[in-house]
């Protein structure tokens, strides 16, 4: 066996666009193949819990993890990588925040499965059987499910993360970035988020040309929108753009493409709920000072969990929504 | 490493006021297990002599790192125990003055719960001294010069009470005379005291002050900076009459050939090209007006310099450019009149019987085009005079305020025709929606001509009447009668200042609903504004009689006098809010909400600056900022949320 | 088991110049309120980062007031609309994550308002104990056990 650090890639609850970002480094990852052994990567190879058991503690160099916690499963795979390696990767938004797929904590698992398995039109379920921990198949074999958790979590809220690679999904850059940090032995303090903590707002191709002074008078929805010019800066035309409350890094791909920013990139390294943070400042900036007034510009956003916490709901300060 | 912190817990009995309620001995004992804890002490009232003696001394001996009191109100103690800390030698802001009387012991029934909040509002404090910094009063150069923007009478009362050895004032007037609108005035209410009297020796008295630099004819066109550290850039008009060489002899008048409407009577008179402003303008000396001149049309006319016997008048003459420093800028751009013809039924034009209250106040003004004698158009005299009130005011069509002076510059004007029988069997009729006279000696005007068969006509609004004329007369349609008029005089609102509108974007000064500039706030600090060293004074801010302009004008300048006195340095207030421009990334949004405008725009870093001067430290921006980037001094995040877990 | 009448944890935000000194008068005047509110100072109220808010509600806070100056008469002008626009949007915001707008009260109290002061506490911690506890920490289960 050759003596090259050896890591390991997994995915938890996500959607596989982090694997794709890993191979869409083109070139780049034969690089990477050539100073690493990949030794457990359940997507691209065929490997067994058991490889990875086998190995020493603190034998894999790094283990790259994208998607959040929602299954037993789940939390029992990222414990034992995190036994068995020297360093964590938070990798991508659900590892990091928990996701879009963290929107599912507006639910639990009673709602969820309720929906999915009993009530969608197109189910053909007549028994309504949902999901189980514990099966007994031809009444001689026991099989033993993972749990389906109420909710989602970030990974850091179930294993000690050591660095956090944003994006949904990272970037390629951020990606590279990272890895000609670990390989050459530059990584910041243990905790750090590799990216940029300044927002996004700081390499916006449109910050040179947004005004000093910007008055919300209604929000408005991207598509509502068909004057928007290339070159101004969403909030003024009053569509919620998280810009300011994410961190910057991801080379700008959703403002290029005439896109607000959704914020996968998670909130600066200072600010604890990238959600209230954009909240506050968009609320800061609602432009009539009458009482009466200022909840009709409210009004025009009808929903704020989701422009404000498409990638960040797990990791905000509640966290979920309370199911009574 | 951090280096431990060496706490100490002052906890005042207050008499029984505190311990009556709050058992302080059971908190001493529970405080002094706390980590880094050193002292826990009780006493009967620290703010007495011996009490602040005994924390100056425990700090001493403890070398106190940092120090919770639980006592009375902040509004109360605070800045006596900061003071007690500075004694001791420690940065006063490593405190917290915990309110356990008023907010505590006062308020609660039960001991026992009292005690509990006592204990957790402690911790909280306790949590929260962990982050205080230490901060350093700061001081800086300021300018004490100021910038006075309009001549009127409230400018020259503030650039007069301002002028001093030490201290310069640039007063900016943008038409060739002092004085303002005052200056069109004949006589002035409640006592018809000749206005020009009292004025022109103020006035003069401008033009002589050493210390003040007038620029006349002047206009201000940008001003950057700050409180103590503005810097004005100004044009002086060209004037064509070499003021030095000028002395107002009136000669080059005569043989100037052009006369257009002059604007000054409000087009009822005429003037020439070369002309005053003001019958007695201040300074008198006269202007080439540039538009009319035949000269900058062309035409090789040298007839007011062939008259000039002193050389004073100098076709070549530029505008002028020049740049002055001050520390705070005065604005007196004073109003206009609202235009009647925005009213349909009024159907309001030049030529007509109709008149404005100031081109009547003209009309009848021994300086004004008729030098006085009350006559129409055709020469004749008026058998009958309307006058009608709030014209353009109280309306919400129109302007929804009150103007403060038009019903008494009204009757001031019946009392001064009747008084001065300018025009013998007048039958005067005001037509009157209420009678808003506020100072003293008008309610006797008002029933004087009552008396003297001036007729008072009631109704709803002024501004729903018709005005229609025919031949040199006035027919006035009136809810439930028709009037006919020899002469209809309009009082006119008093409206905001157009001319000044670049101006108070300049300065980033905001309007009211009305456009007139904001004040900090209406009663208790009406001729300051929101950006520091800026301030409003007359009728900028509201439509306001000579008296009140005055009175403004006064007032700035003993703010101003307070606040930059020449030589020292400005003390600026510490407890402000910080951006770091390593976290910063000039999303702007704490720029669009400073109240203060101490925000700016650092395009070469692309980062957002405050301003330490013009910071006050609200912290709105604190909140409001998406990226954590800015800091509130002693109310950072970390130390709210410290404190917040202590009380939860 | 006894039962022990559920008393709520209500922190209030208070503004440094009106809202502070109106709590000083309701001392002055020695008005009665309950000691389960308990006041956390700030310049203004346009200080008060939804943030702190949400961290209340998280670290076991069963009400959050914040109290201002009156519109006009902030010590710094517009502080306390800040306030009241970050308090609208915030209400939504909370019926979302399903916790009662009510648990939340933004007013504004001037420096010589004890008595309204004392009233307003008085009324808050009513409406909360009628809401019954919040428990977020209960809520947000097993593995969220971050702490500030």
């Amino acid at each position: 066996m050759s003596d090259k650090p050896k890591i390991g890639i997994y995915w938890c609850s996500s959607c596989g666009g982090c694997e794709e970002a890993i191979v869409d480094l083109n070139e780049a990852i034969l690089d990477v193949v050539e100073a690493v052994d990949i030794v457990f990567w359940p997507v691209a190879m065929d490997f067994k819990y058991d490889d990875v058991r086998k190995l020493k503690d603190g034998e894999l160099l790094a283990s790259f993890i994208n998607g959040g916690i929602r299954l037993s499963e789940q939390e029992e795979i990222v414990k034992l990588l995190r036994k068995k390696s020297q360093l964590v990767f938070a990798f991508g938004s659900c590892a990091v925040m928990g996701g879009v797929p963290g929107l599912a904590n507006m639910n639990n698992r009673e709602s969820i499965f309720k929906r999915v398995y009993k009530e969608i039109e197109s189910n053909d379920n007549p028994e309504n059987i949902v999901p189980q921990t514990e099966f007994k198949l031809e009444d001689k074999y026991e099989l033993e499910l993972p749990e389906f958790y109420d909710s989602v979590y970030p990974l850091d809220q179930i294993i000690q993360v050591d660095y956090y690679i944003p994006g949904c999904a990272p970037a390629p850059d951020t990606i590279k970035d990272a890895f000609t940090a670990i390989l050459e032995g530059k990584l910041p303090e243990k905790g750090s988020v590799l990216s940029p903590t300044k927002s996004l707002c700081d390499t916006c191709p449109r910050k040179d040309t947004k005004p000093d002074k910007i008055e919300i008078e209604k929000f408005v929805e991207p598509h509502q929108y068909d004057k928007l010019d290339d070159d101004r800066c969403f909030l003024e035309a009053g569509i919620i753009c998280m810009g300011p409350a994410t961190r910057g890094g991801c080379g700008e791909r959703c403002i290029n493409a005439n896109m607000p920013c959704r914020g996968c990139y998670g909130p600066p390294d200072d600010v604890k709920d990238q959600g209230l943070g954009m909240l506050s400042a968009l609320a800061s900036i609602i432009k009539p000072n009458k009482e009466e007034e200022i909840p009709k510009v409210i009004e025009t956003l009808p929903d704020l969990i989701g422009p404000l916490y498409m990638y960040g709901l797990p990791s905000s300060i509640l966290f979920r929504k309370k199911i009574k | 490493m951090k280096e431990k912190e060496r706490l100490g817990f002052f906890l005042c009995e207050c008499s029984k006021n505190i311990s009556g309620t709050v058992d302080v001995h059971k908190i001493k004992d529970e405080l002094q297990e706390l980590p880094d804890v050193v002292t826990a002490q009780v006493t009967n009232l620290y703010c007495s002599a011996d009490g602040k003696a005994e924390i100056i001394e425990s700090i001493k001996k403890n070398n106190l790192t940092k120090v919770v009191i639980g006592g009375c109100s902040v509004k109360q103690h605070e800045h006596t125990f900061m003071k007690v800390l500075e004694e001791a030698g420690l940065n006063p802001y490593l405190m917290q003055l915990v309110n356990i009387r008023e907010h505590v012991a006062w308020v609660t029934e039960d001991k026992e719960k009292a005690t509990a909040k006592a204990m957790a509002l402690l911790k909280a404090a306790y949590n929260r001294v962990q982050f205080h910094g230490a901060f350093e009063k700061k001081e800086i150069d300021a300018n004490a010069d100021v910038l006075v923007v309009g001549g009127g009478l409230s400018g020259c009362e503030a650039a007069l009470n301002l002028a001093a050895d030490d201290r310069k004032v640039y007063l900016v007037e943008t038409q060739p005379s002092l004085g303002g609108q005052a200056t069109k005035y004949e006589s002035s209410f409640p006592d018809l005291d000749c206005c020009s009297c009292m004025i022109l020796p103020k006035l003069q008295e401008v033009v002589e002050n050493p210390n003040i630099e007038l620029l006349n004819y002047s206009d201000v066109e940008e001003v950057v900076g700050f409180f103590g550290n503005f810097v004005a850039t100004i044009n002086k008009k060209a004037k064509y009459v070499i003021p030095d060489k000028c002395i107002g002899c009136n000669e080059c008048l005569d043989p100037c050939p052009v006369e257009v409407p002059n604007e000054y009577d409000d087009f009822l008179g005429k003037r020439k090209a070369i002309h005053f402003q003001v019958t007695g303008a201040t300074p008198y000396i006269p202007v080439i007006d540039k538009e009319n001149c035949l000269r900058f049309k062309g035409e090789d006319c040298t007839k007011c310099r062939d008259a000039c016997m002193f050389e004073a008048i100098d076709y070549d003459d530029e505008d002028e450019k020049m740049e002055v420093s001050v520390g705070s800028v005065v604005l007196a751009t004073g109003f206009e009149t609202f235009d009647p013809s925005l009213i349909p039924d009024f159907k309001f034009s030049n030529g007509t019987e109709v008149y404005t209250a100031l081109q009547f106040e003209r009309l009848i003004s021994n300086t004004g085009p008729t030098s006085g004698k009350l006559v129409k158009r055709d020469g004749s005299q008026p058998k009958s005079l309307v006058m009608v009130h709030c014209v353009g005011s109280r309306d919400k069509r129109y302007k929804n305020y009150c103007s403060n002076i038009c019903c008494s510059v009204l009757l001031k004007m019946s009392s001064q025709i009747l008084e001065e029988k300018m025009a013998e069997g007048i039958q005067i009729t005001h037509v009157y929606r209420d009678m808003t006279i506020g100072s003293t000696g008008m309610e006797e005007m008002y029933e004087n001509l009552e008396e003297e068969g001036v007729k008072f006509i009631k109704v709803p609004n002024p501004n729903d009447i018709a005005l229609n004329s025919q031949n040199g007369q006035v027919q006035i349609t009136l809810p439930e009668k028709t009037l006919n008029a020899d002469m209809v005089v309009l009082a006119a609102a008093m409206v905001p200042n157009k001319k000044a509108d670049k101006l108070i974007e300049m300065l980033m000064l905001s309007k009211d609903e009305e456009g007139f500039v904001k004040p900090t706030h209406r009663k208790i600090d009406a001729v300051s504004t929101p950006v520091e060293g800026v301030y409003v004074v007359g009728s900028a801010s509201y439509p306001k009689d000579i008296t009140h302009s005055i009175i403004d004008g006064s007032a700035a300048s003993g703010k101003i006098a307070f606040e930059l006195k020449p030589g020292k340095k400005l003390e600026i207030e510490t407890l402000i809010s910080t951006i770091d421009e390593d976290k910063c990334s000039g999303c702007k949004t704490c720029i669009s909400i400073c109240p203060y405008k101490a925000i700016g725009y650092d395009t070469e870093k692309g980062v957002s600056v405050i301003n330490e001067i013009l910071c006050r430290g609200c912290g709105s921006c604190v909140a409001a900022c998406p990226s954590n980037a800015i800091t509130a001094r002693l109310f950072e995040d970390n130390t709210i949320l410290a404190e917040l877990g202590g009380l939860l | 088991m006894t039962e022990t009448k559920f008393e709520p944890n209500i922190v209030a935000f208070v503004c440094n110049w009106c809202s502070y000194g109106g709590a000083d008068i309701a001392g002055s005047m020695r008005l009665k309120y309950p000691a389960n509110v308990k006041l956390l100072r700030v310049m203004c109220s346009g200080r008060v980062d939804p943030e702190f808010i949400m961290e209340a509600f998280r670290r076991g806070a069963d009400g959050v007031m914040v109290l201002g100056c009156h519109p006009k008469d902030c010590h710094y002008i517009e502080g306390n609309y800040k306030a009241l626009k970050r308090f609208n949007m915030l209400r939504p915001l909370l019926d979302q994550f399903n916790i009662e707008q009510d648990r939340l009260y933004l007013d504004w109290v001037s420096a010589s308002e004890g008595e309204k002061f004392a009233r307003v506490a008085k009324e808050v911690n009513e409406r909360i104990t009628q809401l019954g506890p919040l428990n977020w920490k209960e809520v947000i289960g097993q593995h969220q056990s971050r702490e500030v």
